[in-house]
């Protein structure tokens, strides 16, 4: 705790940007911002990860989407909303009168349609193929409906609390990527350096430098976009000054939204397919990707459709809202540029881009960004582990399990929660918080198993194993259960199931190695010396 | 870290942990402060300027997330650990009044 204090013991030079002082002042920020908030920001980096290949974890975890159509290009000109979307509605609704509906429309990722359907007595949802057949309940959540919110709420929806609590731990990353560079002021002369054979706790430092210098910039972009996306939520000061607090007249301002209210006067609803010819004139190009119709069957109706930005790396939709009973345009309003800075900021944390080598760049990257942490929070219990000896306190040890839960642990949760996904029969009530539960009750067996079993070390070994035999259960579970493997994949241009089959096969190879190696390996039993203990920086 | 503090006193480690303490809460709610003060004068002084509401709230708001984490490690690398607080919270306090007044004056 007495580094606090640092500036005040060391002499700063003049003239020079980081003095020594300064160095020993950022320690320990960086230090226990990553031992307090690691864990979590492990949980966010590894969802976020993963929902970089949601749409293709989805096709994984939804066997009825797997549509041939994937390959063919699919456009505008094989589906028409009046005959092929209108009806599922219809369909959906199930003789409820119908309030509001939209439909986000296939693309090469998601080759089915889905939709969601408000009505006077609940809501209805489900996917449909192209031509209009509605298929089974999924009962998944799938990635995209969960882990992906995972990683931006916690799934803590209430007043926002999940963003709050994310957000802070963002900012606490960024307090640790700013700081690790300041306490790394030979920066690039650690960066070529890397001794995997020397001490493990060397290693791991030059691991950690690795991934932090190596990884910067995506690491300080990523994490700067991610608190961008939900600024006027978290940092609401602008909000409350010039709208008085209303964060979603603001959001209506900024994106050129539009609403008005029912009128009660029923009304039929006009064609679709002019109005999005008519959306794809105005955007000069591109392609619809998603169609509201608010206030269906009233009067006041109007319909809302969002511009795919697959083929840029804005988020701008552009949205354009018709008439909903005559179909003249109502708005469509662009962005001013700071605005539209913002929305270009969202996309390059979104990667909504169609770009698969970029995709495989932020998914690898993001990876690194738990390899980051984590290598940090093993170099803390390395380093502490000397300074305490072999029998370590409880503080050293609910650091060490919570490291082993949110790394080795939340694959474990991850994993479960597929293979559940497979084992599951669709006759299971609720089937989709079945999963949800085995998700958690597996995290918190996990987390649990390392709480017990953190004597000297966490139990790696023993976790690392059921990584390895849950990743390669997955992969045959695949095959049982919908008669696709690797090899038929290949055949087939399947390429998100051969992607999710070949991560977790890697997964599994990688673990069992792992788990084998730490088994073999001798107890650390090192009595510390002084020059150990003050070794960093 | 733990290095130093088996050298010293029960009372200079009680003292060493009140100022730790005004670190990190100056670090979290100083820095806030202070960016949220950025976040609501630079809106109202856009919002003078000329600039559209929402362009103004999001230039303000970017500008002070940028603000943020500087402010924060500030907090641990100002040699005073009050002089942290009073700066940050007081900077933040002054910035948000100015933001309320200009507001009023806004039509």
């Amino acid at each position: 705790m007495s580094r606090v204090g640092g500036p005040n013991r060391g002499t700063p030079r003049k003239g020079k940007l980081i003095s020594p002082a300064l160095r020993a002042a950022m320690l320990w920020p960086h230090t226990w911002a990553g031992v307090t908030l690691g864990g979590l920001l492990m949980l966010v980096f590894f969802m976020g990860s993963l929902a970089v290949f949601a749409q293709e974890i989805d096709r994984w975890m939804m066997p009825a989407t797997r549509v041939e159509a994937a390959g063919v290009p699919i456009s505008l000109d094989h589906l028409s909303l009046d005959r092929a979307v209108r009806p599922v509605v219809e369909r959906l609704a199930a003789g409820r009168a119908v309030r509001d509906w939209y439909v986000q429309l296939p693309e090469p990722r998601r080759p089915v349609m889905a939709l969601r359907v408000r009505t006077d007595q609940g809501n209805a949802g489900g996917m449909a193929t192209v031509d209009g057949t509605l298929l089974p309940p999924v009962g998944t959540l799938g990635a995209s409906s969960f882990f992906y919110p995972l990683h931006y709420s916690l799934h803590l929806r209430a007043g926002f609390v999940g963003y709050w609590i994310v957000s802070f731990a963002s900012v606490a990353m960024l307090v640790g990527l700013i700081s690790g560079v300041i306490i790394h002021a030979r920066i690039f002369k650690d960066f070529f350096t890397f001794r995997s054979w020397g001490q493990v706790r060397r290693s791991l430092l030059d691991l950690h430098n690795l991934t932090g210098v190596l990884v910067l910039p995506f690491h300080l972009m990523i994490t700067v976009t991610g608190i961008v996306i939900i600024l006027p939520i978290v940092l609401p000061a602008g909000v409350q000054t010039l709208y008085g607090g209303d964060i979603d007249r603001f959001y209506t301002d900024a994106l050129g939204g539009y609403e008005r209210p029912r009128t009660g006067i029923p009304a039929p609803l006009a064609p679709l397919d002019p109005m999005v010819a008519e959306a794809r004139r105005l955007w000069g190009g591109g392609e619809p990707a998603v169609i509201f119709v608010h206030n269906a069957g009233d009067a006041a109706s109007y319909v809302r459709i969002n511009r795919d930005t697959g083929d840029r790396i804005s988020l701008d939709v552009e949205p354009v809202y018709f008439d909903g009973v005559t179909g003249a345009l109502l708005q469509h309003r662009r962005p001013g540029p700071m605005v539209a800075t913002h929305r270009v900021l969202s996309g390059l944390h979104f990667a909504a881009f169609e770009h698969w080598p970029l995709r495989w760049l932020y998914f690898l990257f993001g990876l690194s960004g738990c390899v980051l942490i984590g290598t940090g929070m093993l170099h803390w219990m390395e380093k502490r582990r000397v300074a305490h000896g072999v029998r370590p306190g409880v503080g050293w040890r609910t650091v060490a399990a919570a490291t082993c839960g949110t790394t080795t642990g939340l694959l474990i949760a991850t994993l479960a929660m597929m293979l559940a996904n497979r084992l599951l029969p669709a006759a299971v009530p609720s089937r989709e918080l079945v999963e949800v539960a085995v998700f958690f009750l597996s995290w918190i067996g996990a987390g649990l198993h390392a709480g017990v079993r953190t004597v000297g070390n966490p139990p790696w070994s023993g976790q690392c194993t059921a990584v390895a035999g849950l990743a390669a259960a997955c992969v045959l579970l695949n095959w049982i259960t919908t008669g696709e493997h690797p090899v038929r994949a290949l055949a087939g241009g399947d390429w998100a199931i051969l992607g999710v089959d070949g991560v977790l096969a890697l997964t599994a190879l990688a673990s069992w190695r792992v788990a084998r190696r730490l088994a073999h390996r001798p107890m650390r039993m090192v009595a510390p010396t002084n020059a150990e203990v003050s070794d960093h920086a | 870290m733990a290095t130093g503090v088996t050298a010293t006193a029960g009372t200079t480690r009680g003292r060493s942990r009140l100022r730790a303490a005004l670190r990190v809460t100056a670090a979290v709610f100083g820095a806030y402060a202070f960016a949220w003060g950025i976040a609501a004068f630079g809106s109202a002084l856009g919002a003078l300027a000329g600039l559209a509401p929402a362009e103004a709230v999001t230039a303000a708001s970017l500008l002070a997330l940028l603000v943020l984490p500087v402010a924060a490690l500030w907090a641990f690398a100002v040699p005073r650990a009050v002089m942290g607080w009073v700066l940050l919270g007081g900077g933040g306090a002054l910035m948000t009044g100015v933001a309320c007044a200009v507001r009023m004056a806004l039509p």
